[in-house]
């Protein structure tokens, strides 16, 4: 059954992880792939993904690989609050980790989980003053004074309501 | 551009900060997600890398508020410096903006934008300048909204502008058409105009909403809906039956359309001198079976549209996964539910059909068509996931948590002849291996004699939830009473 058939990954510092394939096909990127070269026992090199990343990616896909495939309309309102526990639980890790999460899945295309990661920190934003998300991500303020309030200025019609 | 710096900043942040890691593509992803522009305002304040990434999002939709009374005159004042800045080009102790706003703006609701431009104390001829600006920033708006007409102006501005700057929505993919503005015979024409006027210049709107209440109007809506490329989704809010015109039209759209709503069909006239009389759904036949092509629709929605006696039963819609039938809040006079025709579309493309809601106030007279109407739904709907129906006897709610099939929110609504306690002693004895991290509500239309106590009732709960802690979430309606739910669960048991 093609359900059982396993494939090889290897993350950027060469761990090696046999997945089934179900379960590598949430990755748009690696599907097309798999497509492409047909039958093979040969190791997909992900230079771009560590093996600690990889195997989150992997229990990620692996949650939800039966889940099916939905095609977000452009124009439908994109919500941040709607995590299932699963997934809150999934991104409950260091900012370091959910910014590599971020980025592997969109090199790997998987886009239910760059959704998820970019909800998650949409949710660290969300009500925070700029003083606070500063702090939160250890950003630093680079507008001098007057451009911060020229900006100030140009936008504050959003701060009164 | 910006005239902030649009490189990264050279300020040594810590290894790996969300600025080092992530793209501007990244931000724009995340801020969408943020649910007011009072926080994108946030997070323009937060450094320049940020501001550029944010601003653009947040003058995408200026006027998107919620509170539509709320007015933004400061928006268009940002606007009308550009217009001032064109005429101040050499002129070096000028302000000008630090962003080009206008370049940003991707969706109008046409009244709020008035609303606001009135605030500023504009002329017409201002209006008109602001679009003239709007084109020389080479806006491409996405969202069109002509849901109202301001008090102050009528159709023949937004005419003009569609008119005048019609490469401003050439690139439209969502269209609300849907103000009823009957003063004269001439705005109505200017309506079939406005639908005339975009059919020309705007060919990839995937969403489309419209009002059509004469037949200029109808042929001129008629004449969009053929000249568009993917029309996706099709609402008719409002209409009369010279929109029969424009249903037929969407033969041409029978690849592409998977949406179709019929909102607020069961009335004449809804004018500013009218009367308010019920009358019966206002589509022709030819009509209404022309949609019998439409066969790559997902979603079927009719919502208040009392007196629908005819629809292409017999038909399938082989991806329909989305079937709702509401009647609103008003009351049904002489009148039921079209019973015959939900239970054939339930019967015809039950293997598809994911989402059933069937809303209405109608006093059953044990009519022996609805319970077939339930049965079909049991029987037939294998993949159903979401269920919101009224449910008058116990053997019809008895048919329902039978069901084999996926259930995931149960929403039933218990007529007053059902004893509370009959329904919930069926939720007690029944296996609920099928409704397995579901959610389900029971809204109780009892009278205040069979109102249960509370300790009785939380005994009851406490039954359920000891047979099925499967279930996610229960929650009971009642007026009146205690609304309880299983966030109370551990103080039950």
């Amino acid at each position: 059954m093609a359900e059982l058939k396993k494939v090889k990954l290897t993350s950027s510092e060469g761990t090696e992880f046999i997945v089934d394939r179900k379960v590598a096909e949430k990755s748009v990127l690696l599907k097309n792939m798999l497509e492409d070269v047909g039958e093979s026992d040969m190791a997909i090199p992900l230079p771009n993904v560590t093996g600690p990343i990889l195997n989150k990616v992997i229990d990620y896909c692996t949650h939800h690989r039966d889940d099916p495939f939905v095609n977000q309309e452009d124009d439908s309102k994109k919500v941040s609050d709607d995590i299932d526990d699963w997934d809150a639980e999934f991104c409950k890790v260091d900012q370091g980790t959910l910014f590599e999460l971020i980025l592997s899945a969109n090199y790997l295309d998987i886009k239910p989980l760059l959704d998820l990661t970019c909800k998650t920190v949409a949710n660290m934003i969300k009500g925070k003053t700029p003083d606070e998300i500063r702090k939160t991500f250890n950003i630093i303020n680079d507008f001098t004074p007057e451009e911060e309030e020229h900006v100030r200025k140009e936008n504050e019609w959003c701060e009164e309501r | 551009m910006s005239l902030i710096n649009q490189e990264k900043n050279n300020i040594k942040h810590k290894s790996g900060t969300i600025d080092q890691m992530l793209a501007s593509e990244y931000f724009y992803i995340i801020f969408r997600y943020l649910p007011t522009n009072k926080d994108l305002y946030s997070c323009i304040l937060v450094n320049r890398y940020w501001a550029n990434c944010a601003v653009p999002i947040l003058w995408e939709s200026p006027f998107k508020i919620n509170d539509e009374y709320n007015l933004l005159p400061k928006v268009i004042q940002i606007y009308l410096t550009f217009i001032q800045t064109e005429n101040s080009h050499n002129d070096p102790l000028f302000n000008r903006p630090l962003y080009d706003y206008p370049s940003f703006l991707k969706e109008l609701p046409f009244y709020r934008f008035l609303n606001s431009v009135i605030a500023n104390n504009c002329t017409e001829t201002q209006i008109v300048e602001l679009f003239k600006n709007f084109q020389m920033h080479l806006v491409k708006l996405r969202r069109f909204d002509l849901s109202h007409l301001h008090l102050n102006f009528n159709g023949l501005i937004a005419y003009r502008v569609l008119l005048d700057y019609s490469s401003i929505f050439n690139r439209l993919s969502y269209l609300n058409c849907t103000y009823n503005w009957e003063v004269n015979e001439a705005q109505k024409v200017q309506k079939a105009q406005i639908f005339n006027e975009l059919a020309k210049s705007c060919h990839n709107i995937r969403n489309l909403k419209a009002t059509v209440r004469c037949k200029e109007e109808g042929i001129a809506l008629a004449n969009l809906i053929s000249s568009q490329r993917c029309l996706k989704k099709f609402s008719l809010v409002n209409s009369n039956i010279f929109a029969s015109f424009s249903v037929q039209s969407l033969q041409s759209q029978t690849r592409s359309l998977n949406s179709l709503t019929f909102k607020n069909m069961h009335h004449s006239n809804l004018g500013v001198n009218a009367i308010f009389r019920y009358t019966t759904f206002q589509l022709n036949e030819k009509a209404i079976s022309s949609l019998s092509q439409c066969t790559n629709i997902t979603e079927l929605k009719f919502k208040h549209c009392e007196g629908l006696i005819y629809f292409p039963i017999n038909s399938i819609f082989r991806n329909l996964t989305s079937l709702e039938y509401t009647y609103g809040s008003y009351p049904i006079i002489g009148n039921a539910p079209p019973i015959e025709i939900l239970s054939s579309l339930i019967k015809m493309n039950g293997k598809t059909i994911e989402n059933v809601t069937f809303d209405w106030q109608w006093h059953y007279n044990d009519r022996t068509d609805y319970i077939q109407l339930i049965k079909n739904i049991a029987e037939c709907t294998m993949n159903l996931k979401y269920l919101k129906a009224p449910i008058y006897t116990l053997e019809q709610l008895a048919l329902i948590l039978h069901t084999k099939n996926q259930l995931k929110k149960l929403e039933i609504h218990i007529d007053y002849r059902i004893h509370p306690y009959c329904a919930l002693f069926l939720f007690t004895n029944m296996p609920f291996n099928n409704l397995k991290n579901s959610i389900i509500q029971l809204y109780f239309n009892g009278h205040g004699n069979l109102r249960p106590e509370v300790n009785q009732l939380k005994q009851v709960f406490e039954q359920i939830f000891y047979k099925n802690d499967q279930i996610s979430n229960f929650v009971l309606y009642q007026q009146n009473w205690p609304n309880l739910s299983n966030d109370n669960k551990e103080k039950l048991i």
